[in-house]
């Protein structure tokens, strides 16, 4: 009987699965294609299976610059889509995401530090005097930032019962920390500004290999973390009473959820900055195209999806067939709004 | 007393960052050349050059702002081989046959040295003014945050010419120098004198091999300057000016260590935030401004008013201030593309001693009788 369920169960997975990964695959050998420089399909694959290409800047191309930012936009797709879908679940609210305990706030104050604060009038002497600040990478900056709000987060978690007070508290730090980033921004020069705006916009080019060498490992050990999960999630959707009847601890399972969703989110915009969008998204297209409320198939579900909407906003981005670059986040904003409402629209019936 | 208690503890402040900066600096051994001579440069204080037999190390004091160490350069003869140390300079072998630039400061530069050749991609076309048939038909790479690092690779240029501004666009130009492109970082905007910025004609030289004639150019050009500053320093009468126009409330104004303050001194004018420290800009309201500007003879660099009306299309206040009711209004936008590339950026950073000129004859009309505005235009009414 038992064995019955599981080889069901696998069939099951495999029918969803395989389909949706072999989308995924496309897509991301699709990014590999795609860029300003043009590079024959044959060149590609050649460098792919270890041969050198035509020309020799079009190797280094391919394996240093498109691989990883294909790489990297399937990593953020996937830890946002899984971030967003477990404080979905944890607030049972449809309009959460990972961004909702304010994780972006608190990294976009650290890289508005880095970027604006360094050699401006606030503290005179102060900021340009040490040049310290200007010196601390991106990437440290912004994960200082958001580990410090997700502390705040935390203590606060252990004392408030209340999901609703916690929200509405990383919503209220939000606010607070965007005051400071507008004061920064006030008292800074034009290029400084237009820089962080550009980092504000999210993007995946910027990642190198050698960054994707400590992003890979955090987030799949938080992905590993996230899966065993997926019994609780599943009481957690109807209700922390039903949940803790069931004998699922809430609080502990409240501050698991919410650092492994934290650290999934401030990886991605520690990274890539604060891509928009995906992780509110990504949820409600896994739960209506798989129409399952099974975290353990949405889980996976919304690894796959996610790394295949990143991958796809990456390549809308690089506008195929021109020079420009659009903004990552308006790509994912606007390609994105229209084709979940027409996902959710569809399958209302199946909609949470 | 409490405003000098306050300084004191700023600069105990100060003094604490700059040694917690000298522990985080990793440690960087200046390169030492025997029987070295170091070559002349009298305004720029942003690079030294130091050479030795075929050797020449170039140490670029801030690459970008905010900087806590120098960059070297250690440039070889081109074929040479690699020398014995380098000890974390970077080497590049000179004369440069290609290169990349994204600033427009450049295209000036490399005009005037009859190197525009040298060019194979250029980032941020469209700011070029007046780019010629040569220009017009280069591979536009990108600039800044949108630098495009697969078109740089594809050119596969000796080095690149780039500023820094950001975190994001050092990291970008890190990872082009790891894949074999050369970086060489600009910072002439950092100068504080209009001259120290045209002489980084030199600089730019120096990996061309082209260092005489770059002497020979910027001699020329600081000798017309300091010539007209110094008959314009005589003149016991100096004309107020006020600068910049508000924005959305704020009201930035060039710091008295700023270049431009240092035009319009040298320029004999004179101007109230002279005295004040710092290279930047100082953020100041309309309140603080009018105050001190509302009696002054002259008004400068508008930012992007074409007309007197634009001024009153953005704020009927600005008709309160005495230049603008007399219409001596002078804006540098008299070289412009309709891009917002503005020869004043370009060609002005080079050709100090013309920028110089305008100003004296806005402030000293009768110094220079009979001289017409090059890269300054006086506003009118539509």
């Amino acid at each position: 009987m038992r064995q019955g369920r599981e080889s069901f169960q696998f069939k099951k997975y495999l029918l969803i699965f395989a389909p949706l990964f072999t989308a995924f695959l496309i897509v991301f050998l699709f990014d590999l294609t795609h860029g300003s420089v043009q590079i024959p399909l044959k060149d590609i694959i050649a460098v792919l299976t270890g041969g050198s290409a035509s020309k020799a800047s079009w190797g280094s191309i391919i394996l240093a610059l498109r691989l990883p930012r294909a790489f990297t936009a399937s990593l953020a797709g996937a830890s946002l889509a899984v971030s967003g879908l477990l404080m979905q679940t944890l607030f049972r609210n449809p309009l959460a995401g990972p961004f909702v305990l304010g994780i972006n706030s608190g990294a976009s104050l650290g890289v508005a530090l880095v970027i604006l604060a360094a050699g401006t009038g606030i503290g005179g002497s102060l900021f340009s005097g040490g040049g310290i600040f200007a010196e601390i990478g991106l990437v440290a900056a912004a994960s200082i930032g958001s580990a410090l709000v997700l502390g705040i987060v935390l203590l606060a978690a252990r004392r408030i019962s209340s999901n609703t007070v916690i929200l509405i508290m990383g919503i209220m730090f939000g606010y607070a920390v965007s005051a400071v980033v507008s004061v920064l921004i006030h008292f800074s020069f034009a290029e400084r500004v237009q820089s962080f705006i550009a980092w504000s916009f999210g993007s995946f080019a910027v990642v190198s290999a050698k960054d994707l060498g400590v992003m890979f490992p955090v987030i799949l050990l938080c992905l590993f973390l996230a899966l065993p999960l997926c019994k609780q999630l599943n009481a957690l959707v109807l209700g922390e009473t039903y949940a803790s009847s069931m004998g699922v601890s809430v609080l502990k399972v409240r501050m698991f959820l919410i650092s492994v969703a934290a650290v999934l989110a401030g990886t991605v915009t520690a990274f890539c900055g604060p891509v928009a969008f995906i992780g509110i998204a990504v949820p409600h297209l896994a739960r209506n195209i798989l129409r399952s409320g099974d975290h353990r198939i949405l889980i996976p579900g919304c690894i796959l999806t996610g790394g295949i909407i990143a991958l796809a906003a990456d390549i809308a981005s690089n506008l195929p067939g021109s020079d420009m670059v659009l903004p990552l986040n308006s790509v994912t904003s606007l390609i994105g709004a229209p084709i979940v409402i027409w996902v959710i629209m569809r399958y209302q019936h199946v909609g949470r | 007393m409490s405003s000098l208690k306050k300084h004191r503890i700023s600069l105990i402040v100060q003094a604490i960052l700059i040694l917690i900066s000298l522990f985080l600096s990793p440690e960087k051994p200046a390169l030492a050349l025997e029987g070295r001579l170091n070559l002349n440069i009298d305004h720029a204080r942003g690079f030294t050059v130091e050479k030795s037999g075929d050797l020449t190390i170039v140490r670029l004091q801030d690459p970008y702002p905010g900087a806590n160490s120098p960059v070297e350069y250690l440039l070889v003869p081109r074929g040479a081989g690699m020398p014995s140390r380098t000890d974390g300079a970077t080497v590049i072998e000179v004369p440069l046959r290609t290169c990349v630039s994204t600033t427009t400061v450049n295209i000036a530069f490399l005009r005037e040295l009859e190197l525009s050749e040298t060019l194979v991609g250029q980032g941020g076309k469209k700011y070029v003014y007046s780019p010629d048939e040569f220009e017009k038909a280069l591979p536009e790479t990108g600039e800044g945050m949108n630098l495009d690092l697969e078109k740089v690779l594809e050119l596969d240029p000796d080095a690149i010419f780039a500023y820094a501004f950001s975190p994001t666009e050092r990291d970008n130009l890190k990872r082009l120098e790891k894949l074999g492109v050369p970086v060489i970082f600009m910072s002439e905007h950092l100068e504080d004198t209009p001259l120290g910025r045209s002489e980084w004609i030199k600089y730019l030289s120096l990996f061309f091999g082209q260092e005489e004639k770059a002497a020979q150019i910027f001699s020329e050009i600081s000798r017309n300057y300091e010539a007209l500053a110094k008959k314009v320093s005589s003149i016991d009468h100096k004309p107020e000016v006020m600068a910049n126009a508000a924005l959305n409330g704020t009201w930035y104004v060039p710091a008295g260590d700023n270049w431009v303050a240092h035009l319009f001194r040298d320029a004999g004018a004179s101007y109230p935030w002279s005295s004040t420290q710092g290279e930047g800009s100082l953020a100041l309201d309309l309140e603080a401004v009018c105050e001190r500007s509302v009696d002054s003879n002259v008004w400068v660099n508008t930012g992007s008013w074409e007309y007197l009306d634009d001024a009153i299309g953005e704020d009927e206040r600005y008709a309160w201030f005495k230049p603008f009711k007399k219409g001596s209004v002078y804006n540098n936008t008299a070289r412009c593309n309709d891009h917002g590339g503005n020869d004043y950026h370009q060609s002005g950073v080079l050709r100090a001693d013309l920028v110089l000129a305008d100003l004296v004859s806005i402030f000293h009309p009768s110094i220079l009788p009979g001289h017409s505005l090059m890269y300054y235009r006086k506003l009118d009414w539509k």
